[in-house]
């Protein structure tokens, strides 16, 4: 090993260790070598000035501080189930309301769109209509009510 | 330190705000000891350790709780400190050293002190890459692996990161006089 190569192996041993063989390497050039030797211990000094200068330094007590500014999370047992209840409500709502939805629409007979208009022209109080026998298929008295209906009807 | 439990971890993802305290405590002096070596300012460290919870648990649905929380947390807190690092232009020179909790009281706090300054003194001559790994692994006692899944670089980078950087202190402390006190 040369001396130029020395220090970086020296810090590498000192902050993260080197492979076996390398280290076997370093510790006999270190052993040869004194300048080398003392490079090794300087750095050493340097890295527990650096490891120990913080370490009697404690921090504030932070967490009354910490808990005082954080908002807390919105409901989360609500959230959990929030969003399918509302979604099952809304199921069983259009269950409910699904037959009569699909109910299909039933047409009136002809029979009982006679009666209906019939009713209709009663409301409007026109005498021969009473007189129509709306169970034979003679309608000429029909007819004949409708003939006599006010013009601006 | 040992990792933080899975209980914990498991309540601090759900939002429980007793393992945010419990988190708190644990982590709170290595946090604002990391604040100091980065900032070098103890009001700054002091904000930072704040502001690492609190952006940490506003974040944690980003946190996989089955996995450990440190790498973590530490990346959160080192990408607040870089972002301050840029805002006050952390590379131009003639900061101020940082202000001293209490007054020395003693031959040995004073030792102390002067100890601490010529080390801050020497970081500021570090580049801030490896003021990170060095922090890393100092104060919050990281794992190497630990260390590259915070900073997110390999295994290799942490290990040359860590060389260099305290290749970069070593020369740095000498130049300031921390050799000679050391000797002394």
């Amino acid at each position: 090993m040369k001396c130029r190569n020395a220090e970086k192996w020296i810090s590498t041993q000192i902050m993260s260790g080197l492979p076996a063989a390398r280290a076997a390497e370093l510790e006999m050039h270190l052993a040869d070598c004194a300048e080398c030797r003392k490079r090794a211990e300087r750095m050493q000094r340097s890295a527990a000035a650096l490891r120990d200068t913080f370490a009697g330094e404690n921090s504030p007590d932070l967490k009354a501080a910490v808990l005082a500014r954080i908002r807390p999370p919105a409901h989360p047992r609500l959230l959990w189930w929030w969003g399918p209840a509302v979604a099952g409500v809304a199921v069983a709502a259009m269950l409910a309301v699904a037959p009569w939805l699909l109910q299909p629409r039933t047409a009136m007979s002809d029979q009982e769109v006679l009666q209906a208009y019939s009713e209709d022209i009663s409301a409007l109080n026109t005498a021969n209509v009473a007189t129509v026998d709306w169970t034979t298929d003679d309608n000429s008295g029909l007819y004949g009510a409708i003939a006599s209906l006010p013009a601006e009807l | 330190m040992p990792p933080l439990e899975a209980d914990i971890r498991k309540r601090f993802r759900e939002g429980d705000q007793d393992a945010l305290r419990e988190i708190v405590e644990r982590y709170q002096n290595s946090i604002y000891r990391l604040g100091l070596r980065m900032l070098r300012c103890s009001e700054a460290a002091k904000d930072l350790a704040q502001d690492a919870f609190i952006h940490a648990y506003e974040k944690r649905h980003h946190y996989n709780h089955e996995r450990p929380f440190e790498p973590w947390f530490y990346r959160v807190a080192m990408n607040l400190a870089r972002g301050r690092l840029r805002r006050r232009k952390e590379f131009l020179a003639g900061e101020e050293l940082p202000e001293t909790a209490t007054e020395p009281t003693a031959d040995a706090e004073v030792v102390r002190q002067e100890r601490r300054r010529l080390v801050q003194a020497a970081l500021r001559q570090v580049g801030p890459k490896y003021r990170e790994v060095l922090g890393l692994r100092f104060e919050s006692e990281l794992s190497l692996i630990e260390i590259g899944h915070a900073l997110s670089i390999s295994l290799g980078t942490v290990k040359s990161r860590l060389s260099r950087g305290l290749q970069a202190f070593h020369k740095a402390y000498a130049a300031v006089g921390g050799e000679t006190y050391e000797m002394s």
